[in-house]
């Protein structure tokens, strides 16, 4: 229903915009001058009302699930806040003129070239505004992009290597012998940070699909194979390009969990309640996504995000997953959709 | 305004008629505008479905075929993007230098040309609707082999019925046929841009394949095409497609295989045909002594029986390496896997400086490959202990990777099955460190190995 409404809403305006722009393919005569006014003023209160009310249908930014998704959401509002309130207010002043001073038959055009009073005005508020943006953000840059690497955070945290491939993520864990060795010795976790984690013959890899530890940080050494790809986790806030010849260092340290084990496959889209039982809730189905326009299967370039309750929970899939990829000798009964990473 | 007079009046010469009339009423070229937009845009809608056109037919196969077992010659370079060797044949000739060793191959006659008997009326016609019989349409795909009890066997053992097939035609259409073409040819809109062209399903020959059949007659297993479309294939353009669900994974592999029954019961017909036109030059009527249906059917019948029984022959191997979780071990195993791999007669022959310098080849597509530089750490088959066991222990078909040294008593590495086994293990061990360099060192100093 309501989005009949507001497909229809979109509709008229469209058409209505049609009949502005093409007045003679609708309507041959020269008649109607404050089209213009009505187009603008109809497509403002339609803007509003689809902004008032996207939330309640949940059209809005899904919520934040990292430990900096506050800092990100807070600049994003900020943002939305300036940029919404100039656009109303150019668009009801734009609206207004074009109501109260229509082309009329037998009055001259008044020609006006700039006035300097007004134009510093409305490059300094701008300027002004960007100035105390741009220092407003210092914070949270430097909590996203420069994380302090040092052998206390590097040992508490994960690591691991997303290499971005026309169309698909290829993930790179090391394994949970390797873990061990980070934990009893703290510099291991450091030097292999600094060495953007080298390739081990006991690594664990995926394809399509990530794996984090609530109250964890996941350090990710970010590469592409080919093009530029950009790795989205919208629900971490995370938003990080891979460059060609570049390792990029990227993190995040996910607030909830969303997956639990089920026998030897692990489930998502499920979160703890009040009482500390497992529910479904499609609102927990975390997606991998790329958000740079990498090629005609872009949009299928996805994955899947899962966030483990505890270090153990991952640890027991993390050695799964490793043992699937040591077989020596076919699955007896291969189960349809298991593929040799897991699902 | 008099400019403006004088330009309009300029142009209501008799001559000009025409184009005055347009800019005198702008009313009806906006109307015509608006019109065919909405005309468009009426099209465009009613064009989004996700299956085939219900009328659209399988194209008839018109590319050169490969009747050998192998190539030969050594290509001094990769193949240009957005051409295939083999057009070398259709006169292409920015690609005379690269691949000349083909217009020998053709005067060999190992190279033939399906073009005659297609474009010959009669025949070309009984072949299209003897394999429309096969195989259906893309919009319809079926299996029919005209025979009962094998036609069940495939819809119940290798999911080729119709229901699943059809299903597969929209999941094939929506992923893969932008590179593998409508009949599987591998020829789609991108397929000849990317390097390693996508397989062409229509020789029924895939590299990655744990089945035990002999050589000529391998075929891979619904888990194995199932384990390429859930790992994708490292190393060249085959992305993962783990994100499909299930029942569409399923759907679409039952259509590859669909499209390789086809294709390969075409390609032999063909064959079949151009050799007996050959031998009996001239006189036309009695390469129709079989009919045509009859032909497609038996090599039809043929394939499917081979992708049957690959269903219930994957490899297992006869004993397990003792080295796993045992570093020592390991490194034992890895050194005796590099002498073997160094030999002068073994793998060492193409895996120059283990890959690294190794010369490009032609394989059974007509395509150049060059044998894996081991070193890099790219296996296109999956890189699980089991994967690099099937690939030594069976050879990639297609690709000139021969299959492991048979037994031997003379040699001490595979006087028996066992030490063949063993040797096979030994080496897997090795291309499993192998590319590594704290591993490599490892080998050095416990071994005396030097590998960089």
């Amino acid at each position: 229903m309501t989005y009949a409404i507001i497909a229809l809403l979109t509709v008229a305006t469209l058409i209505y915009g049609l009949y502005v722009v093409f007045p003679a393919a609708l309507k041959p005569s020269g008649k109607g001058v404050k089209r213009w006014a009505y187009l603008f003023g109809i497509t403002l209160i339609t803007e509003i009302l689809v902004f008032a009310l996207a939330p309640l249908f949940g059209w809005w930014l899904p919520p934040g699930r990292s430990t900096y998704s506050g800092d990100i959401d807070l600049l994003f509002y900020v943002i939305l806040a300036v940029t919404g309130a100039t656009f109303i207010g150019v668009s009801i002043v734009y609206t207004y003129v074009l109501f109260k001073y229509p082309s009329q038959e037998g009055r001259p055009s008044l020609y006006s070239h700039g006035n300097i009073k007004l134009e510093m005005v409305w490059t300094a508020i701008p300027g002004v505004l960007l100035f105390l943006l741009a220092i407003g953000q210092i914070p949270a840059w430097l909590k996203v992009k420069m994380p302090t690497l040092d052998e206390g955070s590097a040992a508490q945290a994960l690591q691991v290597e997303v290499v971005g491939r026309q169309w698909e993520w290829r993930v790179r864990y090391p394994s949970s012998e390797h873990l061990e060795r980070w934990r009893s010795d703290p510099r291991a976790a450091l030097t292999d940070l600094r060495r953007k984690l080298a390739p081990q013959p006991d690594d664990v890899r995926l394809v399509n699909e990530l794996h984090a530890v609530k109250g964890e940080r996941l350090f990710i050494h970010l590469r592409t194979m080919d093009v530029i790809h950009s790795l989205f986790l919208p629900q971490m806030r995370l938003k990080q390009d891979a460059l060609p010849g570049k390792t990029i260092l990227a993190w995040f340290e996910p607030t909830e969990a969303n997956c639990q084990r089920v026998g030897d496959t692990w489930h998502t889209g499920v979160r703890k309640d009040a009482k500390g039982n497992w529910v479904e809730d499609p609102l927990y189905k975390w997606e991998i996504a790329c958000t740079e326009f990498c090629g005609s299967r872009h949009s299928l370039m996805r994955g899947k995000l899962f966030v483990h309750e505890t270090r153990e929970d991952f640890e027991a899939w993390l050695k799964l997953a490793a043992a699937r990829q040591r077989v020596t000798a076919p699955p007896t009964e291969a189960k349809p959709g298991a593929g040799a990473a897991g699902q | 305004m008099k400019g403006s007079v004088g330009f309009r009046s300029d142009r209501e010469t008799p001559e000009n008629q025409p184009v005055s009339r347009w800019f005198q009423s702008p009313s009806r070229v906006l109307r015509r505008v608006a019109l065919a937009w909405g005309v468009l845009f009426t099209i465009g809608m009613v064009g989004c479905d996700e299956a085939y056109d219900p009328e659209l037919l399988y194209p008839i196969r018109r590319d050169w075929i490969i009747n050998a077992e192998s190539l030969e010659g050594t290509p001094g370079n990769i193949n240009p993007p957005g051409l295939l060797p083999l057009q070398i044949l259709d006169g292409r000739k920015e690609l005379l230098g690269i691949s000349n060793d083909f217009l020998k191959a053709r005067d060999d006659g190992k190279i033939v040309d399906p073009r005659p008997i297609v474009d010959s009326s009669n025949l070309g016609v009984e072949l299209m609707r003897a394999l429309r019989d096969l195989a259906g349409r893309p919009r319809f795909p079926k299996i029919d082999v005209d025979d009962d009890s094998l036609n069940e066997r495939l819809a119940k053992e290798l999911k080729l019925d119709r229901k699943t097939l059809e299903r597969g035609s929209v999941v094939y259409r929506r992923n893969c046929l932008h590179c593998h073409g409508l009949n599987g040819d591998g020829k789609g809109p991108t397929g000849l841009w990317v390097n390693p062209h996508p397989r062409d399903f229509r020789s029924g020959i895939f590299k990655y394949v744990s089945s035990s059949q002999d050589e000529g007659k391998r075929k891979p297993l619904r888990e194995d095409l199932r384990r390429t479309l859930t790992n994708g294939i490292e190393g060249t353009s085959m992305p993962s497609f783990a994100l499909l669900p299930p029942e569409d994974m399923d759907a679409v592999i039952s259509y590859v295989i669909h499209l390789s029954i086809r294709g390969e019961a075409e390609m032999e017909t063909l064959k079949e045909l151009i050799l007996e036109r050959g031998q009996s030059a001239g006189a036309a009527e009695e390469v129709e002594q079989t009919p045509i249906v009859e032909r497609v059917r038996s090599k039809a019948r043929t394939a499917a029986e081979r992708w049957l029984e690959a269903l219930t022959s994957q490899l297992m191997p006869a004993s397990q390496p003792d080295y796993e979780n045992d570093e020592a071990k390991m490194l034992e195993a890895a050194a005796r896997g590099y002498k073997f791999f160094t030999r002068s007669d073994q793998c060492v022959q193409c895996h120059t400086n283990f890959g690294r310098d190794a010369d490009l080849r032609y394989d059974m597509w007509g395509t150049m490959v060059r044998p894996r530089n081991l070193t890099a750490n790219i296996y296109g088959g999956g890189r699980r202990p089991i994967d690099f066991y099937w690939r030594i222990h069976l050879g990639i078909r297609g690709s000139g990777m021969p299959s492991f040294a048979p037994v031997n008593e003379k040699d001490p590495a595979v006087k028996d099955a066992e030490a063949r086994e063993k040797t096979m293990w030994d080496v897997v061990a090795f291309i499993r460190l192998l590319p590594y360099p704290e591993w490599r060192a490892k080998l050095s100093k416990a071994h005396g190995i030097f590998l960089d």
